[in-house]
């Protein structure tokens, strides 16, 4: 079933994509900006997601964001990631004009205040330990990211490096993050929902035509140097099991490579009739849970392969388990059974993804943050594109013992 | 000139309508509910068992069991069970809790006759092969080894059990020894006891095509798959801790994680709407109360929220929070201000009709899309609570007023009935 949408761009710049539904009393308004993690200097990491904190904290209109949203029935989030930041809200659809209100003022301008900053560095340090620092296994990004990227931004995680660089951020760099980088013509606006798109359109162009487009703060980040030797890491820490991490560099998610990519960790990974499941955990025992996948990211990514060991496994036979895996890809094709397997089952995720309309507003956004919401159309074509012989080409241009970089994380005892 | 101050105006959630319910009775003793919701071409299907864990005799049964159903027929291996519905594009999702157990298809309408096929398989010739159940089992107990290093499960674990005993099933968790215990034929008894057709609802929704009906009886409604009768529901009645505050030591933790909260009555009760007005306000939304005081003035958390939890047999509610050591009392403390703000204060005309607003709106959007409509009629079917239930549950959140909500503050929330549990480095 095609998804249905309109799109264009108002003077100031603000791209729109509007797509109407009406099984569904809602309407839900996405904001995507293009601004992520990998656009942070280096000395002051953590910063895109600090400010995602920041955005809630009210507008230059608007003292509160979430009140005026709540009273209408509305509900809203955000998050932040390595490439983009990304807000979206939910409410009943005959309250649309709440939602463009709220996302017009912020857009035009943040209220900047010391208190408000104070308390969300706060917010996001205790948010740096529930998430990377209390949890077992939880620093595993904070330690393969620099291993793998020495000079790409993807090398610290959108939390930041460390809890000081968020500790240190100043209000004024607050205040030039914003207008670097939050802006008309830095965003993509998308909804979907039950109501009159003429009027939608009508609405966006009152609250959003007369924001300012604003001089952008463009970075393109230093791609990462060719990898030409192995790196490994070894670390022991308070945890039940040893696991095992081994990354290697591909290409950015708008090659061809990065379908062949996902479908290959799809034929090693997904779900219990792959081969690493069936082959190191059910019959060898080797490890209790093992992954490969990608990570998505838009500029070049990695291949992960990720294990945990099974109590008495030691590392050097459960990287050479995975190694042998590697190479049954290098030396034969995949089956056309497992090809078409994990194509259909591709196929699938992504119906099933276009089914709240969160998801649509939130799919359509990021399809034109890729270059254009088109492509939402043609992705399912580019997966059942990729072939046995890609694969294989793929794996042995990729999986080279140069290109890849090791984490051995291992229970202490 | 656009004066932005000004909100624009805005009309207050209200009446919405479910897409219909329709019920068969199948000649089996198997229930199905039916759902259609069009501008779709995927159908979810939820067959759900009385078989959790209140029914197991030993721990670990119920939980085993639902995992090891996608682990082999007499006719097929795990891999190939996986493989067919990878093949056709279709997932399932097995899982367990206290009261229930149950096997989700999701699928594309047109594979149904194969992808059924399968479940069908799976509800009549599962084998539960030796060497899958001690697979399973070891990635169970490292789970259970990795989950016991969080903070906020020992401290979930304990709450539960000093509120309904170590012995009641909603109080029980697995312990090292019971993994010990278990074995293959537990599990298989388990299974031909309670996978029963007279035990089983099956909620379908997304496109329905005509002729559902009779391939869905075909596979499920003509025989009983197992030939054991009903076994009887056993009874449990809770016995909680007298002590009612707990630590739980871990000195190297940089966080603590709280629970604090207690029993209560549960969804079919005539207090439960105005519990969850109150609810909302005190921690269930971004806007409310503790996370107001906790983490937007006080910088405490990452988050706190209260829940209103509701089993078959009973409810809870339940205060969750994780803050820096540092942080760990003084947010309790101010969580005990706001429960005493609840009893002591009315609560302002304002805040409560953002919050009533608020929770309406939050009902729509647990119905946005054909599949979060199931889970919507599962509660109100599994509950009892009549197919009016939602448009009478607005009416009755509109009209729940402040006196009302100091009435069920008082009677629900006082400190001397709350069960306080910390995990975590408190020194």
């Amino acid at each position: 079933m095609k998804l249905e949408f309109e799109k264009y761009t108002l003077a100031n710049g603000l791209k729109v994509i509007l797509n109407k539904d009406i099984q569904t009393p809602l309407a839900t308004i996405n904001i995507l900006y293009n601004v992520g993690a990998k656009h942070e200097s280096p000395e002051r990491t953590g910063f895109a997601h600090l400010f995602e904190h920041l955005m809630f904290g009210g507008s230059v209109n608007i003292p509160s964001y979430d009140s005026p949203l709540q009273i209408v029935g509305g509900e809203n989030n955000a998050f932040t990631n390595n490439d983009y930041t990304n807000y979206y809200l939910t409410l009943p659809a005959q309250n649309l004009e709440t939602g463009l209100w709220l996302e017009s003022d912020r857009m035009l301008e943040l209220d900047f205040s010391q208190k408000n900053l104070d308390v969300q560095r706060s917010v996001v340090i205790e948010e740096y330990k529930q998430r990377y620092l209390n949890q077992p296994y939880g620093d595993i990004w904070l330690l393969l990211r620099p291993l793998a990227y020495r000079h790409h931004p993807y090398q610290w995680p959108t939390i930041g490096k460390s809890v000081q660089h968020i500790q240190d951020a100043r209000l004024r760099e607050v205040r030039e993050f914003f207008f670097a980088h939050y802006a008309p013509n830095n965003a993509i606006l998308s909804m979907s929902g039950n109501v009159d798109l003429e009027k939608t359109r009508g609405l966006i162009e009152k609250w959003f035509g007369s924001i300012p487009p604003r001089a952008i703060r463009k970075k393109v980040p230093v791609p990462e140097p060719i990898q030409t030797e192995r790196r490994v890491l070894s670390v022991k820490r308070d945890i039940p099991q040893h696991a095992i991490y081994m990354v290697y560099h591909m290409s950015g998610r708008m090659t061809k490579d990065f379908y062949s990519a996902d479908l290959m960790t799809d034929i090693l990974s997904s779900g219990k009739s792959s081969r690493l499941f069936q082959k190191l955990v059910l019959e060898e025992g080797i490890f209790t849970d093992i992954n490969a996948y990608v990570t998505g990211e838009i500029d070049e990514g990695l291949v992960v392969f990720s294990g945990k060991l099974k109590k008495h496994i030691a590392m050097e036979q459960a990287e050479s388990a995975i190694l042998q895996e590697i190479d049954r890809l290098k030396k034969g094709l995949v089956t056309q059974r497992e090809l078409t397997r994990v194509k259909n089952k591709s196929e699938a995720s992504m119906g099933f993804s276009l089914i709240s309309g969160l998801n649509k507003a939130m799919e359509l956004a990021y399809f034109e943050h890729l270059g254009d919401a088109d492509l939402i159309h043609t992705e399912s074509d580019k997966v059942q594109a990729v072939e046995a012989d890609d694969i294989l080409n793929l794996a042995n241009r990729i999986l080279r013992e140069e290109n890849s970089s090791i984490l051995y994380y291992q229970a202490e005892q | 000139m656009l004066n932005r101050t000004i909100p624009p105006s805005f009309i207050a959630p209200g009446e919405f309508t479910l897409p219909e319910l329709n019920t068969w009775y199948l000649d089996n003793g198997l229930t199905l509910h039916m759902i259609p919701v069009p501008g779709t071409e995927a159908v979810r299907i939820e067959f759900l068992f009385d078989a959790g864990s209140w029914y197991q005799q030993k721990k670990l049964s119920a939980s085993m069991t639902s995992s090891l159903l996608n682990e082999g027929t007499t006719t097929r291996s795990e891999h190939e069970i996986a493989s067919l519905l990878d093949f056709y594009g279709a997932f399932i999702d097995l899982g367990v809790n206290p009261d229930h157990s149950w096997i989700v298809l999701y699928s594309m309408v047109r594979h149904l006759p194969h992808t059924l096929e399968i479940i069908s398989d799976i509800l009549h010739h599962s084998l539960f092969p030796e060497k899958n159940f001690y697979t399973l089992l070891d990635r169970k107990r490292e789970t259970y080894y990795l989950e016991n290093q969080k903070v906020k499960n020992l401290a979930r674990k304990k709450f539960a059990q000093v509120v309904y005993g170590p012995d009641h099933p909603y109080g029980a968790a697995a312990e090292e020894t019971d993994f010990d215990q278990i074995s293959r034929q537990d599990v298989s008894d388990f299974f031909h006891a309670h996978y029963h057709p007279g035990k089983c609802r099956v909620y379908v929704s997304g496109a329905i095509e005509k002729g559902f009906l009779s391939l869905f009886s075909n596979y499920f409604g003509n025989t009983l798959w197992n030939k054991t009768s009903i076994p009887p529901r056993p009874v449990f009645n809770p016995s909680p801790e007298q002590l009612r505050k707990h630590i739980i030591s871990k000195n190297e933790s940089v966080q603590s994680a709280i629970r604090l909260g207690r029993s209560m009555v549960n969804r079919d009760h005539m207090d439960f709407p105005g519990l969850q007005v109150l609810n909302t306000l005190l921690g269930g939304y971004f806007g409310s109360r503790l996370m107001k005081n906790l983490r937007e003035e006080k910088g405490f958390t990452y988050g706190v929220g209260s829940a209103l939890v509701s089993f078959r047999e009973s409810g809870v509610l339940v205060i969750v929070c994780e803050t820096g050591t540092e942080y760990t009392f003084m947010a309790l403390q101010e969580i005990y201000i706001e429960l005493e703000r609840l009893i002591k204060e009315p609560v302002p005309e304002e805040e409560l009709h953002l919050v009533k607003n608020y929770l309406i709106g939050d009902l729509m959007r647990s119905a946005d899309g054909p599949f979060q409509i199931a889970d919507v009629w599962k509660s109100v079917m599994e509950f009892e609570l009549g197919k009016e239930y939602y448009s009478g549950l607005i009416k009755e959140i509109r009209n729940v007023d402040a006196i009302r909500l100091q009435e069920l503050a008082e009677t629900y929330l006082g400190k001397e009935s709350l069960t306080e549990v910390v995990a975590g480095n408190h020194s």
